[in-house]
């Protein structure tokens, strides 16, 4: 005896259905193994985001010295400090981030096919893979794409309570936005919403309500990143930041500024999907010319920029490397069929919905933080929104194999697998440098510290017994030398520490410093060792210098 | 037998807004939370080997695979659940007195074995970074 409604086979399926799994499965295997074998390469990870940690390992967490940026004091770390153990293994760091990215992608395939069918759930997914930064996110160890991941676990997660009701799901949906609320201060006001959304969710189920605020509550102190508020607020009077800091990156020009950005950003979003380290298109200078010409003619010259950019300094960047990429020529269509979507006001299609939460976030970001060549990270969420509804537009009729299922159908295709050859810091050939060439791979995005770091090497080799300083600036690239093992430094990011810390040195040792972005000492006697670009020097200070007034 | 009790008190709605998750059909399904057996995980009809006629299905899989809701008329929820227990030996609503290491396994390993499905993957990453960020943070922070 079996029920016809459970047994039925399954609707016919798109008949390259094989071919996409064994695509998707060697796609997230090169970037899988790519995620497993990369040093850490981007320019946050360098300065802050992981250099904290090495920082707060050496000099503590609750000193208020060491630090020799704001950035590594005020930003949230919860994200940040799982990579911890890979810092000290030294593989791995972009681990964190690729499973995440691997859970977004179940996430996404769970909810996509009970309801549009696993054509769709597989062309989603195969979408995703074709978006430059969506990939050279998932395989960094900056907390962009995790605010995705949180986001999507919370939505699971109630998805899979309402038809089940067990608790755990409630307890994850807690954890999902405390988790995210930690990682990123910019998650802050998206989890806000999210929770209100929960209560509103839970209205007619007021015990389950409160048990998901019973959950959150703890959650929130374990998982909030309460610390780095606590230090915040010890060191710089104030929870979120120096008010200075805080104020240069919100968009102090109100609409007028979330417009000019909207602009900017949706125009940096322009690709051809064939531009690449090098960048010979032209597509980038021409996409700012015209740009610039239509802010221009709207009067919004300048509006909702940080104060050191302008629409004269506005790179669009597109060189595929951690920070400097755009969506690819997929995510550049998910924009435009998300931007005619929008108009069809379907408001109880979900193609539509994503369509409009996609635009909600991006206009969200818009409005609140600064224009920065390197913001299109933060837009994430809104790409994977984008794409998604492109997917059931384009994917979820039934008719397969229509014109525009077929052409793009191919260019996401493409567009997934040239993606790593086009990409300034995933090509195959790092495979190789992974291994052989690791700290080249490493330093590519600055490649000046290159030198600094062999000849802190070769210097410390005959001198790793005497005192050695690291005088570091607001941007310095630290990381490179704080995780050297067997090396010992003192973090003395302003020189009257470094005076201070001369007066007990009676014996007649060398004393070296590694300056940083930083200016040279105004009162302590040195030798310049190495001069490099951008204020960057190696000292040797004389035994005696702590005598000096 | 459970199945004929499931087709008479349950029906299947393609609308989402049908699903009435407190008195679903789920709550009363013999395999997760009467029968203490070991898990079913396959979506067709099995015998469960408990008892005679006794048959059980992976609720979850299967609606969620077919983007059905499950509903059941809350009045006779409570006979199925009664006619269920009353059928099957061992669920009396007694906890066996004595807990044994061969007990203990074959109660956690569903539990294991949940962890290890697809579906779940983003709960066992949620649960692994936040477990290793706390962790670190703390180690982190102990000075």
């Amino acid at each position: 005896m079996a029920d016809e409604t459970l047994s039925a086979k399954p609707e016919p399926v798109f008949l390259l259905e094989g071919g996409l799994k064994a695509l998707i499965a060697s796609l997230l295997a090169y970037w899988g193994i790519y995620a497993l074998i990369a040093p850490v390469t981007n320019s946050d990870s360098q300065v802050y985001n992981l250099a904290r940690l090495s920082v707060a390992e050496r000099s503590g967490f609750w000193q208020a010295t060491a630090w020799n940026s704001v950035r590594q004091v005020m930003f949230p770390w919860t994200f940040d400090a799982i990579h911890y153990p890979f810092l000290v293994i030294g593989w791995g760091t972009a681990l964190p981030s690729f499973v995440a990215f691997l859970g977004l992608l179940i996430v996404i395939f769970e909810l996509v096919v009970p309801r549009f069918g696993s054509k769709v759930g597989l062309w989603s997914i195969l979408i995703l893979l074709a978006m430059p930064t969506l990939m050279l996110q998932a395989t960094t160890t900056k907390n962009d794409l995790v605010i995705a991941f949180g986001v999507g676990c919370w939505l699971y997660s109630l998805d899979r309570f309402r038809q089940n009701q067990k608790m755990f799901f409630l307890f994850a949906a807690a954890l999902s936005l405390a988790f995210t609320i930690g990682c990123k201060t910019s998650a802050l006001p998206i989890c806000a919403i999210l929770i209100l959304a929960t209560g509103w969710l839970l209205r007619q189920q007021v015990r389950n309500a409160l048990r998901f605020a019973l959950f959150l509550g703890p959650l929130l102190l374990l998982f909030g990143s309460i610390e780095t508020y606590v230090l915040s607020s010890r060191i710089y009077r104030d929870p979120f930041g120096p008010a200075q800091f805080v104020h240069a990156h919100i968009n102090q020009d109100g609409i007028r500024g979330a417009t000019a950005n909207f602009i900017r950003y949706y125009m940096e979003t322009v690709s051809s999907g064939i531009d690449g380290v090098d960048c010979r298109t032209g597509l980038p200078g021409f996409l700012e010319e015209k740009c610039r010409w239509l802010l221009g003619n709207l009067h919004l010259r300048n509006a909702g920029c940080r104060v050191d950019f302008s629409d004269a300094n506005m790179p669009f960047l597109k060189d595929g490397s951690d920070s400097g990429s755009d969506y690819g020529l997929v995510g550049f269509l998910a924009l435009i069929a998300s931007s005619v979507t929008i108009w069809r006001l379907s408001f109880k299609k979900l193609y539509w919905i994503l369509a409009f939460l996609g635009f909600t976030l991006l206009a969200f970001a818009c409005l609140t933080i600064v224009w920065m060549p390197w913001n299109l990270r933060y837009l994430c969420l809104s790409y994977i929104l984008f794409g998604l509804s492109l997917a059931m537009v384009i994917f979820g009729s039934p008719s397969d194999r229509s014109w525009k299922q077929v052409t793009f159908g191919l260019i996401v295709i493409w567009s997934a697998i040239s993606l790593p050859l086009h990409c300034g810091q995933r090509r195959p050939l790092d495979f190789w440098n992974a291994f052989f060439a690791r700290t080249d791979l490493s330093l590519r995005q600055k490649w000046e510290m290159k030198q600094v770091y062999d000849d802190v090497l070769r210097l410390r080799m005959n001198h790793n017994n005497d005192t050695w300083f690291l005088v570091a600036g607001e941007n310095s690239w630290t990381l490179p030398f704080l995780t050297q093992p067997g090396m010992d430094w003192q973090l003395t990011p302003q020189w009257d520490q470094v005076s201070k810390a001369l007066q007990p040195l009676t014996e007649s040792k060398d004393t070296f410093a590694l300056v940083l972005n930083s200016q040279l000492p105004p009162n302590i006697p040195y030798e310049i060792l190495k001069l490099y670009p951008s204020s960057t020097f190696i000292l040797k200070i004389p035994s005696d210098a702590g005598k000096w007034p | 037998m459970i199945y004929s009790l499931y087709r008479r008190n349950c029906y299947y709605s393609t609308r989402q807004s049908a699903f009435k998750s407190k008195s679903g059909c789920q709550k009363t399904f013999p395999c997760f939370s009467l029968l203490g057996s070991p898990a079913k995980t396959s979506t067709t009809w099995k015998r469960s080997g408990i008892g005679e006629g006794l048959a059980c299905f992976n609720a979850e899989t299967k609606l969620s695979r077919r983007s059905m809701s499950l509903h059941s008329p809350s009045k006779s929820k409570n006979r199925t659940l009664k006619s269920i227990k009353t059928e099957h030996p061992s669920s009396d609503g007694r906890r066996p007195k004595v807990f044994s290491l061969d007990t203990l396994i074959k109660q956690m390993l569903p539990i294991f074995g949940e962890a290890f499905k697809l579906k779940n993957f983003p709960f066992v990453v949620l649960l692994v970074l936040s477990a290793a960020s706390l962790i670190s943070r703390i180690w982190l922070m102990r000075h």
